[in-house]
């Protein structure tokens, strides 16, 4: 389990962030949120679905790494095999939230027992002074951008749902003992809609730099094959 | 040349005149030929009535075939999840301050192809330590716990519970009005009509206004409520009394904010016996909707009056109650010549089981599906329209009085009056009889379009523990192996649900937030 704290540098004075990182606490994580910017990078390793929020209901996109819970078939220890590794991974050990609830102000908080922190390899947090390195303040501008890209994406799903261009995918497996499993609660634009649009709307969508990714998106429904023909390799 | 029937003219607005003209408007928007226009004319002196606040779940067929966003609904009508009706101290009186009580759920009683599970329950099968409802749905425990009928996550009018709404009547009106004229195409008019003109064969010709505007249409639709201005008054269709068979006559309302913005809202219409009928109570998202229906033979004004109060509780001391008379019965004729009824001009039964719109709700259906395009159809619609809601009305008046006649109360002449042999209808009368031994079963619902069918009445005889014995019949139920494993089923479903469905008050604050997607 995790257990994230703020980060102070008071209590966090000593800590250090290893310098070779190969996120493995998502090796068993079987897909992965998504920011509307990395659609282009991620096409090209895995599928993009949009799944739903179970807090909100909202749709949100999300890299899929397998087919069912604990199932990764892009990580092969120690590492992960692919050109790409989602923003959301990335960020690991470090994440924003607000200080208190309805509080404006973000706070950087940390995974404080993730393997890529030490007290004795790695790049310091703080200098001696318990001011942040320079390798915090790097983090820090990590987390801003990903927060900003982050509202983009909940705007772009949010603009996709109010014009109803979701469908429920219908997407079966076959196990290794041949039996077939249906995956529920994955979601696609359906192109059919997307093509019955009014000019208005597409333009809409075009003006608000949404085409790009809607269309990274349906070529990377084609990377289901990549991770049927991966898991059958294991 | 025929007759064409083009021009509709909807008198009323309330619920019933636009969910009538927004069924119609977007039937016939659908299809280009029919050049089929809707109009609704409203008075500006007459008020609706203002209750009614509960649904049936067909009400959610109706607001997406309106292509109603459900969020948006649920928003603006202040509207809850309704999961069936708790009808409580119906059996018994309450003993000091037991109450007794039971569901009567909208999930149907789980059943299977083989296995009609209720008759084995009525063989002794099943826990009898929970009561009835608990062993033939996990809707039961949904209820108890507080629980939704859905998750955020569930799509928009799907269900995991079947459930209808409890919702602001007046915020209901204002919402279809706006839907229907903003994105139906009803043309909306305003005008106090002062005299119905006839033609010389009997037909409504047109209908003058106080400002001397005269309208003419090919159908009027009469939804003018009690007044039943058309149908009643210009063409004299007598109404047909049945205040023999049902007693009430009176209501008195009042709405009850909740204490804080954290109180739960109940999951059902908590329905509550009294000496001389019973309390609605109906959880909005933002008060309660509470009142008392009673039959002013059997107790005074006042009396009634501080009945309701003392339900309600110290927090009615400073809110005021509405007193509404009802008259109970129906229209000899719903549809006549180029005129028909739909809503409370049609007809009005006590709204123990939220009939009121359903009735609408089917008879908008009704016209639209077999709308008479010519002149020459009125005739035979009039008789399949009639013959319909004839039954209608039958069957539920039927269905409201078995909870009163089979009730086991004796504080007041009310329920002893309502058990006696003349007040119950003859067919109702037969199956109670018949059913002393033998289970209800579908070939004592023969319509299909039965409004309350087997499962209604399961839910109600057997919430109130009706004594049917199967001994004679028992051959028939020899499958208890596999009964005994569906009662498990609904057992293991319960536990899983409770855990999963959020509090209905989460939810809904939920829904106001995020909306419900369409897929």
């Amino acid at each position: 389990m995790s257990s994230v704290v703020f980060l102070s540098s008071h209590d966090h004075r000593d800590l250090k962030l290893i310098s070779k990182r190969f996120f493995p606490h998502a090796k068993n994580h079987h897909m992965c949120y998504l920011l509307v910017h990395e659609f282009p990078q991620a096409a090209l390793n895995f599928p993009i679905v949009f799944i739903k929020d179970e807090d909100t209901g909202q749709f949100k996109p999300v890299a899929m790494f397998g087919f069912k819970e604990g199932e990764n078939v892009f990580y092969e220890e120690p590492q992960w095999n692919s050109t790409y590794i989602p923003a959301n991974i990335r960020r690991h050990p470090f994440l924003m939230s607000p200080k208190t609830e309805n509080d404006q102000d973000w706070s950087i908080c940390i995974d404080k027992d993730s393997e890529h922190l030490s007290t004795i390899d790695g790049e310091a947090l703080f200098d001696s002074e318990g001011k942040p390195s320079q390798q915090l303040e790097d983090v820090k501008v990590f987390l801003a951008d990903f927060i900003e890209k982050d509202h983009l994406t909940t705007a772009f799903t949010k603009q996709l749902a109010s014009l109803d261009l979701f469908k429920q995918n219908s997407l079966v497996i076959t196990e290794s003992n041949g039996e077939q499993v249906k995956v529920n609660g994955v979601y696609s634009i359906d192109e059919e809609k997307l093509n019955d649009l009014s000019d208005s709307d597409f333009l809409m969508l075009k003006n608000r730099g949404f085409i790009g990714p809607i269309y990274t998106h349906l070529t990377a429904l084609g990377q289901m094959e990549r991770i049927k023909i991966l898991r059958n390799l294991k | 040349m025929e007759h064409r029937i083009q021009n509709i003219l909807v008198v009323g607005g309330g619920t019933s005149g636009w969910i009538t003209a927004a069924r119609l408007a977007k039937k016939f928007s659908a299809d280009k030929n029919s050049q089929v226009s809707i109009s609704l004319i409203e008075s500006p002196e007459v008020s609706g009535i203002g209750v009614g606040e509960g649904t049936f779940p067909t009400m959610r067929d109706t607001l997406q075939f309106l292509g109603i966003p459900e969020a948006e609904f649920i928003k603006f009508c202040n509207a809850t999840f309704k999961q069936g009706i708790k009808f409580v101290n119906w059996e018994n009186s309450p003993q000091g301050a037991s109450n007794n009580s039971y569901y009567h759920l909208f999930n149907t009683p789980h059943s299977t192809k083989e296995v009609e599970l209720v008759d084995y329950w009525l063989q002794g099968l099943g826990n009898r330590t929970i009561p009835f409802s608990h062993n033939l749905s996990e809707q039961a425990f949904i209820c108890d716990a507080g629980l939704a009928p859905k998750k955020i996550t569930t799509p928009e009018y799907r269900c995991i519970a079947n459930y209808a709404y409890h919702l602001d009547a007046k915020k209901f009106v204002e919402f279809l009005r706006d839907w229907s004229t903003q994105k139906l195409g009803v043309n909306h008019l305003i005008g106090h009509i002062e005299k119905v003109n006839l033609d010389d064969q009997g037909f409504i010709d047109s209908v003058t206004t106080k400002d001397q505007n005269s309208i003419s249409a090919d159908l009027f639709v009469d939804c003018t409520g009690f007044s039943c201005l058309l149908l009643g008054q210009a063409l004299e269709v007598p109404f047909v009394d049945k205040s023999d068979v049902l007693f009430v006559d009176h209501a008195i309302a009042m709405q009850v904010p909740y204490a804080n913005e954290l109180q739960p809202i109940e999951c059902c219409t908590v329905s509550t016996a009294h000496e001389a009928g019973w309390t609605w109570d109906i959880g909005l998202q933002t008060r309660r909707g509470v009142g008392y229906v009673y039959s002013s033979a059997h107790t005074s004004h006042d009396r009634a009056e501080q009945v309701l109060r003392q339900y309600v509780g110290a927090q009615s001391e400073n809110l005021s109650a509405n007193k509404i008379p009802m008259k109970t019965g129906y229209r000899e004729k719903f549809w006549h010549k180029n005129c028909v009824a739909v809503g409370f001009s049609a007809g009005f039964l006590e709204p123990l089981e939220s009939t009121a719109l359903v009735l609408v709700e089917a008879a908008a259906t009704l016209i639209s599906e077999q709308f008479p395009h010519t002149k020459d159809y009125l005739p035979i619609i009039e008789k399949k329209f009639n013959q319909s809601f004839t039954y209608r009305f039958e069957r539920i008046i039927e269905f409201v009085k078995l909870h009163y006649c089979i009730s086991k109360r004796e504080d007041n002449a009310f329920w002893i009056d309502n058990r006696k042999q003349s007040s119950i209808p003859e067919r109702l009368l037969d199956n109670l009889e018949f059913w002393k031994y033998k289970a209800p079963s579908a070939f004592d619902f023969p319509s299909i379009f039965e409004i309350f069918t087997l499962d209604s009445y399961q839910w109600i005889l057997y919430g109130m523990n009706y004594h049917t014995d199967l001994s004679l019949s028992g051959s028939q139920y020899n499958d208890s192996k596999q009964a005994n494993k569906e009662f498990n089923k609904v057992k293991g479903l319960s536990s899983a649900l409770v855990n999963q469905l959020p509090p209905h008050r989460e939810l809904i604050n939920k829904i106001l937030e995020f909306g419900l997607a369409k897929v």
